[in-house]
């Protein structure tokens, strides 16, 4: 790959200076040169975890960004064959303050303070007044040149949260699939930063060492601030920091314009949080032992199995009332857990899911022993549709999930939460009804491209295209065009999607008729359509090699039209037409509406005026009878009248007039 | 004596199912009879000139049993019209049995007169024939019309049209209708 050069926005990527210790998750990571020769970075995103566009358009677009390593630019670029999204950003202004499971000299107070604490929430800020959060703060991902001020790096160009391991991040975030965590909220990023202030303070990784699941037992049992400090000493004022920081009540965290002037504009808070009740004896649940609520949650959802017959078979709910002293919740639970049948299957999911979110109203979605944010759904989709290896959530579970309405129903469950419960209704709603639709531009794919806006089109018709707009999509479909089989339609399912997506649903029929066409020349026709109406609505160039196949393909349905002169003569344009690409004209040689309904008009004037001609040609025909009847009788008359005619001459003539 | 009721009211009845037809052929036969009596007792010759030469319109009468009887009619009026020099001749002639007797052999009497009633008789069949001929020559012309007319449909609007719509197969049947 290294005599590859993509485009970014005007930057130019050279993929063989690779750069280390920028881009997180193992991204590809490059040198990039701006047209005067500016030094950038670009990241080269992965589809299956898929970038936030949205943020990274808001920060380019963006003038001031204190704190922050702005994006440059983004575009679709074609990587290893495949269409990604590639980010252009500005070059760290140095090493990463602490690489991860590295040990280092611990920072002091007023470095922290100075450089660490302020920047970031300048940063924090900026990110808060756009409405963004950035999920990636932690000490791999800060940087500084010499001792200045440190800048927060990329958190954009995967999913949120994605690289932060389960000590940077809360226990409901830290209990979800990576690619599930969602675009949370401020108070997850002033928590990263409070671990994260603990790792530089201290200089070591927080909980270094231990797996995610003993990471979030750790924080379950003896609360975030134990978890992560542990036995290390902090700084007066910093311990005094990571204490508000990690609060386990997001409502008591410092917030960015504390952070800004810190310490002079902290304000002071009481941040003791109220404890936890604790059972008066454990409950066990396979190899756990719980003596709190949220404890139960979160074990109930990992130990899927156990804890659904633990549910069902009341052990649950006595040890809630008898325990933990909670008679109204164990109730609660009671009564979801009556509902379920034996045996396994979708209510025992369902079930569960609710009782843990009524147990911990806290406590992420969990679906079939897995956990993810509603807001991390999108991202969910994209990895276990289209990661290569095993994903976090298999194909089966998140059939189960979309179809069954498990984010509705367990934002239902009563108690507070920081989702809004009618919106995830609706939405879990309309993510069901699209999932479940079998017409072309709906279904899986549509859920897809439309909670991931950042991918390009990754049907295998624009393979190896970088196709991440309508434009660029036609734009390939036209280079493709001449090199695809003369036989098969130009569009498939993820292309329909796509559209559909892009078009905001506009083109929905459009799509569906070419899916539900009966024979392949109208849905050739179909097809026309639908590009026509593109390269119409984004005033794209003509595209004659794709017009030329469509064209090919739809041939057949000029027999439709039924005035012969018209079908010649659509047949005798059709090369002609096609070699100008444009696609609407294309399209009117098919169906043309205005035309088509003359046509039709027509033809069933001229059905009915050959039918009476029959009629008419076969009344004749069989009525030689009646017109020898009709003859005789006027030739006896004419006969008659005849022989009046004569009489009255014979008698004139002998009476000598 | 006045009839009895039953005796009117079988009388009625029987007014009632007799035909018209048959009502006014008595009245007809008898008037006939009466008038070739008063015919045969005032002006014996032009009777028998009559009788005798009026015997094509008899037998067309007879044999004519089509409604309104043209054909008999046609017979009659060339039968008078054949006639017609023989009575003239009969009268200028002293209207005298002799005369009629020399009359009947002469060529311009009953041959005259009987030539006359097989024209009547032969020209409707002959103007029959010739209407006839007018009728299915504007049905071949109409025919010839009707069929250039679909062959104009069939080249506008293709074999579709054949399809479905209502056809006439070869041996003029209907062969399907939309």
């Amino acid at each position: 790959m290294a005599s590859q050069r993509p485009q970014v926005g005007g930057f130019t990527v050279d993929t063989s200076a690779p750069v280390g210790g920028f881009a997180p998750a193992g991204l590809p990571c490059f040198r990039a040169a701006g047209a005067g020769g500016e030094p950038a970075v670009a990241v080269l995103c992965r589809n299956h975890h898929p970038p936030r566009l949205r943020a990274i358009l808001r920060l380019i677009d963006e003038a001031d960004l204190p704190g922050l390593l702005r994006p440059l630019a983004q575009d679709v670029v074609v990587w290893d064959g495949v269409a990604v999204r590639a980010v252009v950003y500005e070059p760290p202004p140095g090493p990463a303050l602490m690489r991860a499971g590295e040990r280092r000299e611990p920072m002091r107070e007023g470095d922290l303070i100075q450089n660490v604490v302020r920047p970031i929430g300048k940063a924090l800020l900026v990110l808060a007044d756009l409405g963004l959060t950035h999920r990636g703060i932690r000490p791999d991902n800060l940087f500084r040149h010499g001792n200045g001020q440190v800048v927060l790096g990329d958190g954009f160009c995967l999913p949120p949260a994605f690289a932060q391991p389960a000590a940077f991040e809360e226990p409901a975030a830290a209990a979800c699939l990576p690619a599930g965590r969602g675009d949370g909220t401020l108070a997850d990023d002033l928590y990263a930063l409070g671990v994260s202030l603990v790792a530089l303070a201290v200089g070591e990784w927080p909980l270094a060492g231990r797996d995610d699941t003993s990471v979030l037992r750790a924080k379950l049992e003896h609360g975030s601030l134990i978890a992560v400090v542990g036995e290390s000493r902090l700084p007066g004022g910093i311990a005094t920091l990571v204490r508000g920081l990690l609060a386990e009540d997001p409502n008591r965290r410092p917030q960015p314009a504390e952070l800004a002037g810190w310490p002079g504009t902290a304000r002071v808070r009481a941040v003791s949080a109220k404890p936890v009740a604790r059972a008066s004896r454990s409950l066990r649940l396979g190899t756990v032992e719980v003596r709190d609520a949220p404890g139960l949650a979160f074990a109930l959802g990992q130990h899927w199995a156990e804890g659904a017959e633990a549910l069902r078979s009341g052990a649950v709910a006595v040890w809630i009332e008898r325990a933990l002293g909670q008679p109204a919740l164990a109730a609660r639970v009671r009564d979801l857990a009556s509902g379920a049948p034996r045996g396994g299957g979708e209510p025992i999911d369902g079930m569960l899911s609710r009782a843990i979110a009524a147990i911990d109203p806290n406590a992420p979605l969990f679906w079939q022993g897995k956990a993810l944010m509603p807001d991390g759904l999108g991202t969910v989709v994209a990895e276990t549709l289209l990661a290569p290896s095993t994903p976090g959530l298999p194909r089966a579970a998140l059939d189960a999930l979309v179809a069954d309405l498990a984010i509705a129903r367990w934002a239902a469950v009563p108690g507070e939460r920081r989702h809004d419960g009618p919106a995830l209704d609706r939405a879990a709603r309309r993510y069901r009804i699209v999932w479940l639709g079998k017409a072309l531009g709906s279904g899986p794919e549509r859920l897809l491209y439309a909670l991931n806006p950042a991918l390009p089109c990754l049907s295998p018709l624009v393979a190896s295209e970088a196709a991440g707009t309508i434009p660029a999509l036609l734009a390939a479909l036209e280079r493709r065009a001449g090199e695809r089989e003369r036989d098969s339609l130009p569009i498939d399912r993820h292309l329909a999607a796509f559209i559909s997506v892009q078009m905001d649903g506009r083109l929905d029929d459009a799509l569906a008729s070419v899916g539900a066409a009966p024979t392949a020349a109208e849905a050739a026709v179909g097809a026309i359509a639908v590009y026509a109406a593109l390269q119409r609505l984004h005033r794209s160039p003509p595209m004659p090699a794709l017009a030329s196949l469509l064209g090919e393909l739809a041939a057949p349905a000029l027999a439709q039209w039924r005035e012969r002169a018209r079908r010649e003569q659509a047949a005798a344009e059709l090369g002609t037409v096609a070699a100008s690409g444009d696609l609407s004209r294309l399209h009117a040689l098919f169906a043309d509406p205005e035309a088509r309904a003359r046509d039709a008009f027509g033809f069933a004037q001229a059905q009915r005026e050959a039918d009476e001609a029959a009629q008419a040609i076969l009344r004749i025909r069989s009525g030689r009878a009646a017109r020898e009847a009709e003859a005789r009788r006027l030739g006896a008359r004419a006969a008659h009248a005849a022989g009046l005619l004569v009489l009255a001459l014979t008698l004139l003539s002998l009476s000598g007039v | 004596m006045p009839a009895s009721p039953s005796k009117a009211g079988e009388r009625a009845t029987r007014k009632v199912d007799k035909p018209r037809r048959g009502e006014r052929t008595p009245f007809g036969f008898w008037a006939l009879g009466v008038a070739t009596g008063v015919l045969l007792g005032l002006a014996l010759p032009t009777g028998l000139l009559l009788a005798i030469g009026l015997i094509p319109s008899a037998l067309a009468a007879m044999f004519d049993r089509a409604p309104g009887r043209w054909t008999a009619r046609s017979v009659l009026v060339f039968n008078l019209a054949g006639l017609a020099p023989a009575l003239r001749a009969l009268w200028l002639d002293g209207h005298s049995l002799s005369a009629l007797s020399s009359l009947l052999l002469r060529p311009d009497g009953l041959p005259l007169a009987y030539g006359a009633a097989a024209i009547g008789a032969a020209l409707p069949v002959i103007a029959s024939w010739a209407i006839l001929a007018v009728l299915e020559a504007r049905a071949a012309v109409e025919v010839a019309r009707l069929e250039q007319r679909r062959a104009a449909l069939r080249e506008t609007w293709g074999s579709e049209l054949d399809a479905q719509a209502a056809t006439v197969m070869p041996n003029g049947g209907p062969k399907s209708s939309s």
